[in-house]
């Protein structure tokens, strides 16, 4: 994985803008989630305070300087640290998709706590220290997340296919059917979709008469 | 270090006058701020005062000394100053509402 470092210029001054290790790249998303409520609901102070912080999560300049900056210094330096750090978005775990029901959230849930949930998976799952999963690379660190979440979530298809709750009973049809335990919403996401065959159709199938086509507005009889 | 457009004042203005920005930008500026002065006189006309004040300091008082077009002319110039399709389009792009 690319460890990419881009410089940023404020002020006459070179400035380096990091490509953050997965435990500052959680608290970075976590400052960004802040920012985008602040900025729904129209907190002036809070969207200036999460955007400088933000900045200086990936640059070395305190959050006291960057507020004296010009707005569209800000900007710029934003757009930079978002871009320096952007992960893969092919992995369909993190693929945005959308939000069925926003009010969903843990009410056991804590500032900072995504943070502590992949340190926890991933800690559990390949003994690794706490140092060593907060220097992870962050695309290696979603990857492994995934592989992570997909090999339980097999597991539990497997326990899940050896009890009577996945065969339940049809009075109609008197038999039992088999039904699978649901994925995980990405997990769906990443299947493809099945192209359609082309058949042939047999002569009497097709339509009787003249066949009339809506093109461009137009209607046009086949030949 | 200069702070002419600080980050709060920016935020401010993007509050009063973002909504009477077109979401479009044509490249032609004359055409697009006149679009701009057009939704002011459909929507609340305080906010093209109280935009220019945000904008250049200037006391709502000597605007309504000066005459229309002097204060329009400022407004024109302080929304180049001022870079407001970016400005506008950075708020936008964040998830700012500006109904």
């Amino acid at each position: 994985m690319s460890n990419l470092e881009s410089k940023a210029r404020i002020n006459k001054q070179d400035y380096p803008v990091s490509r953050l290790k997965l435990r500052a790249w959680l608290q970075l998303e976590d400052v960004r989630d802040k920012l985008t409520e602040a900025a729904k609901i129209k907190n002036r102070d809070n969207v200036e305070m999460y955007l400088c912080e933000y900045i200086s999560i990936a640059i070395p300049i305190a959050v006291s300087e960057l507020r004296l900056l010009n707005w569209n210094d800000i900007a710029r330096l934003f757009r930079l640290v978002y871009n320096v750090n952007l992960p893969n978005t092919e992995y369909p775990l993190i693929k945005p998709r959308p939000n069925k029901n926003e009010n969903s959230e843990d009410n056991f849930d804590y500032p900072g706590r995504s943070w502590f949930m992949w340190l926890h998976t991933l800690a559990r799952c390949y003994g690794w220290a706490i140092e060593y999963v907060a220097e992870l690379e962050v695309n290696d660190a979603i990857a492994l997340m995934q592989e992570i979440l997909f090999s339980e979530q097999m597991e539990r298809e497997w326990q899940w296919g050896t009890t009577e709750l996945a065969y339940p009973y049809d009075s109609n049809t008197k038999t039992s059917k088999f039904h699978p335990l649901k994925r995980p919403e990405w997990m769906q996401m990443a299947k493809k979709v099945k192209e359609i065959k082309t058949v042939k159709m047999l002569k009497s199938a097709l339509p009787v008469g003249v066949v009339m086509r809506w093109d461009n507005g137009k209607f046009t009889a086949t030949q | 270090m200069e702070n002419l457009q600080p980050l709060n004042k920016a935020t401010y203005l993007y509050e009063v006058i973002g909504k009477y920005i077109p979401s479009h930008y044509d490249e032609d500026y004359f055409a697009f701020a006149g679009k701009i002065v057009e939704n002011l006189q459909k929507g609340n006309p305080e906010d093209y005062f109280t935009a220019i004040q945000i904008m250049t300091d200037v006391s709502r008082n000597t605007l309504e000394l000066s005459e229309p077009t002097d204060v329009l002319e400022l407004f024109m110039r302080a929304l180049v100053e001022w870079r407001i399709i970016e400005l506008v389009e950075f708020f936008r792009e964040i998830g700012y509402p500006n109904d």
